[in-house]
């Protein structure tokens, strides 16, 4: 029987997901020391759930959703914490990571914005976790606590509405300039 | 296979949740269908601009103190029965009982036709309050309510009209 923590997970969870756990919390709370004590923690509570013998089916997802439970708790305490001005994703321009390339006048990437921004935030939430940490629906449910059907169901919605708005946007254009 | 269907199976194709097998059917089917393999590329397209546009734009993240459950599917405006004549047959068969238990608990021992006789009667004289003469006669008032129904074509359904009892 083997009761001792699975190093050989641990260290594969840590060379393959550090990084895209970086910039989950990144993305969250902005670029700093903090995000790389809140990856240390993340990994610190994945090796006490691998040393309490628990079975992980999805380790990927079990540890997204450690990841998502500590930023809570971070943004939580950021928010008591009167001294610190609570950083707001949606004020901020610098979030410490290397920007995507998007071309000045790329309308198109624009228009799937401010769909993306129209969605609720349950929708939101998984089109990031899609798109920039590439977890699987299986992975995003398990983040989440939400059936898989939930998951793929939310992303159809969202790529119909992108893909509605874009439709017009070029049938639109194609009218002003026949 | 319906359009939107083929969308949604293109989507997860192009997002890897698809299984081999299936995918290999897709793929198939792709081949033979020209528009649905233009559906296809559209659909990816769409895919990589949103792929693009959300890891150009963390402001898109919700913050972690946001409450993500959406509101339940039923808060919205009541939807109306796709099957009226259900609802209408259910509506018919509460009001019979409800009518043969208010008949035998009022009406006591009166025969039949002699409960119903008052019942035409009552549609000649119209008030309400005199609607059921055969619980009216007996002496001793019933303690349940008492109801009139009638049809209501506004609502499709039935009407349930209290009747006061002197």
């Amino acid at each position: 029987m083997e009761s001792a923590p699975h190093p050989p997970l641990l260290e594969r969870l840590f060379s393959e997901s550090s990084g895209d756990l970086s910039r989950y919390f990144t993305r969250r709370h902005g670029a700093g020391e903090a995000v790389q004590d809140l990856v240390q923690e993340t990994f610190l509570q994945m090796a006490r759930s691998l040393e309490d013998g628990r079975k992980l089916e999805c380790a990927r997802g079990y540890l997204f959703g450690i990841a998502r439970r500590i930023s809570q708790a971070a943004w939580t305490q950021r928010q008591k914490d009167q001294n610190v001005v609570p950083f707001d994703p949606e004020a901020s321009n610098s979030h410490g990571e290397v920007a995507i390339a998007v071309m000045p006048g790329d309308d198109r990437v624009t228009e799937a914005r401010e769909t993306i921004a129209g969605l609720s935030p349950l929708q939101r939430e998984i089109l990031d976790l899609r798109f920039s940490q590439d977890l699987s629906y299986a992975e995003i449910a398990q983040v989440l606590g939400i059936p898989v059907g939930t998951v793929r169901s939310r992303i159809h919605h969202a790529v119909a509405e992108v893909r509605q708005r874009l439709s017009a946007d070029a049938s639109g254009s194609a009218h002003l300039n026949p | 296979m319906n359009a939107q269907e083929l969308q949604a199976l293109i989507v997860d194709w192009r997002m890897g949740e698809l299984r081999p097998e299936v995918e290999a059917l897709l793929e198939a089917y792709l081949a033979q269908n020209p528009s649905a393999k233009e559906e296809s590329k559209r659909i990816e397209e769409t895919l990589a601009v949103t792929k693009k546009a959300v890891q150009a734009h963390p402001e898109l993240v919700p913050s972690p103190g946001t409450e993500l459950k959406e509101a339940p599917k039923g808060a919205g405006p009541a939807r109306r029965s796709q099957l009226p004549w259900l609802k209408l047959a259910a509506a018919l068969a509460v009001a019979g009982g409800v009518g043969l238990f208010g008949y035998q608990l009022g009406a006591g021992n009166a025969s039949a036709s002699g409960a119903l006789a008052p019942t035409q009667m009552e549609k000649s004289r119209g008030p309400a309050s005199e609607v059921r003469p055969a619980l009216a006669v007996n002496a001793t008032p019933s303690p349940w309510a008492k109801y009139r129904i009638s049809g209501n074509n506004d609502r499709q359904g039935l009407l349930f009209t209290r009747v006061e009892s002197n």
